[in-house]
This record gives C-alpha cells, sequence and structure tokens, in this order.
C-alpha cells in the first residue's frame, strides 16, 4: 500500500504518514484507530509508546 | 535516488537568470534581489524535491524571505526617513502589494504541482505550536511599545515626546507584528523539518 493510498484512506496528507514512518509525530487517538483499522490488525501492533 | 522536479527547477532557474540580468543592468533593486532570491529558492526547491516539503515548507520557505526582504527594505527606509511619511506610506502599500504578488504567486506554483488538499491535524498542531512563539514575541514587543510611551508620560522628557511621534510609533507596532509573523513562521518550518511530538 501507498502513502497517498494510506493517506487517502484515513483523511491526512501524504506528508503527515511520511512524518508518523519517521517517528516525527504522534497521531491522534482517531488518526491511530483508522491506520490499524485499514491493516485490519490490533493498535498495539501499529503503533508502540517508547 | 534523488527526485528532483524539472517544472520547478526550470521555472525557478529561469526566474533567477532573468533577474539577475536586470540586477546587473540596471544596478540595485528590490524587485531584481526579491526575483533572485525567490527564482534560487524555486530551483534549490525543485533540485531537491525529495527532500522538501513542497506542499508545506516551500511556501513558508518563500513567505520567511519575502517578508524579510520586503518589510526590511520599507523599515530600513521608514527608520532611516522619518519625517518622510508620504514615501513611507508609497513604500508601505508598494510592500503589501508586493507581498500579496509573491504569496498568490507561490500558492498557485505549489497548487498547481501538487493538490495536497486541506490542513489535516499535523498541519493545525503545527499551527497551534507556532503561533504560541509568534503570540509571546508580540505581546513582549507590545508591552515595550506601551512601556516607552507611558515613560514619554511620567518622565515629561521633551526628547521622548518628539522622538516617539505617532508615525514612528505605528511604525513600531507594525514591525512588532511582523517580527512576531516571522517567528511564527520560522517556528512552523521548524516543526515540519524537526517534528512535533510533545509540544
Amino acid at each position: 500500500m501507498s502513502q497517498q493510498m494510506l493517506a487517502d484512506a484515513v483523511g491526512v496528507t501524504r506528508q503527515t504518514i511520511i512524518a508518523i514512518e519517521k517517528n516525527k509525530y504522534s497521531p491522534s487517538l482517531e488518526v491511530a484507530f483508522k491506520i490499524a483499522g485499514v491493516f485490519r490488525c490490533p493498535l498495539e501492533r501499529v503503533f508502540s509508546y517508547e | 535516488m534523488v527526485v528532483r522536479n524539472d517544472k520547478l527547477r526550470w521555472i525557478g532557474g529561469s526566474l533567477a537568470l532573468a533577474n539577475l540580468a536586470m540586477f546587473l543592468i540596471w544596478g540595485w533593486g528590490t524587485l531584481f534581489f526579491l526575483g533572485l532570491v525567490f527564482g534560487s529558492v524555486l530551483f534549490a526547491a525543485g533540485w531537491w524535491a525529495d527532500e522538501i516539503d513542497l506542499t508545506n515548507e516551500l511556501p513558508l520557505l518563500v513567505s520567511l524571505l519575502g517578508v524579510v526582504i520586503i518589510f526590511g527594505s520599507y523599515f530600513f527606509f521608514v527608520f532611516a526617513n522619518l519625517e518622510d511619511v508620504t514615501e513611507g506610506f508609497k513604500r508601505f502599500v508598494g510592500a503589501l502589494i508586493l507581498l500579496v504578488i509573491v504569496e498568490i504567486t507561490v500558492h498557485s506554483l505549489v497548487a498547481a504541482e501538487d493538490s495536497g488538499g486541506n490542513p489535516d491535524e499535523r498541519d493545525r498542531a503545527i499551527q497551534r505550536a507556532a503561533s504560541r512563539w509568534g503570540y509571546g514575541v508580540m505581546v513582549a514587543g507590545i508591552w515595550l511599545v506601551v512601556g516607552q510611551l507611558v515613560l514619554g508620560m511620567f518622565v515629561e522628557q521633551a526628547w521622548i515626546n518628539s522622538y516617539f511621534g505617532a508615525y514612528l510609533v505605528a511604525n513600531l507596532l507594525f514591525l512588532v507584528f511582523v517580527v512576531a509573523e516571522l517567528v511564527t513562521i520560522a517556528a512552523r518550518l521548524l516543526y515540519y523539518r524537526r517534528g512535533v511530538i510533545g509540544v
């Protein structure tokens, strides 16, 4: 899945997806759940707190 | 792999070269210098298109340079020629028009290149965090201007009241707004570049 497709699916810009991937932005709970929903897996498998 | 944006490079390069030629032929001129700087910025953005966020960082960078050059030139004239109010007002209107033209041009270019859509939650978070910096600077600046006005009332020194006339105070307040805006833009650029975690 491309960054643009994921961005469109969760309703953010591609730059935000890039920032999340690079650990430069912590998304809101709403966006985090949407991303997990797109990948059909639990939230803790997509995100972890360090 | 280096991703380059040929359209931006072409437009930026042409703009820089055309303004450089006019700058060399006709000498110093804010307009040509401005064109040269913006052309170079666009060219650099096209060259390092994978490094820079064209939708957000490029317009901010151009705004930052535009405000610094256009209003820097304006304030340089105003504070050096405090008695020439008419020319100062003409330059103020000219600076505003020039800045609007630059902003419209760059935003149109970026919109044509990348339809990034509306600002999302990250853009809004960055705007909020950067506005706090700008607000702090604005409050400090306004307190300084108010302070010198009050000083002029209590300390009845003729030179304070004569020096800080309405024209100078108006321009000092305008300078405070411009500096606050510059700080906001710089903070936004920094947050886009370094990330916006825990602010």
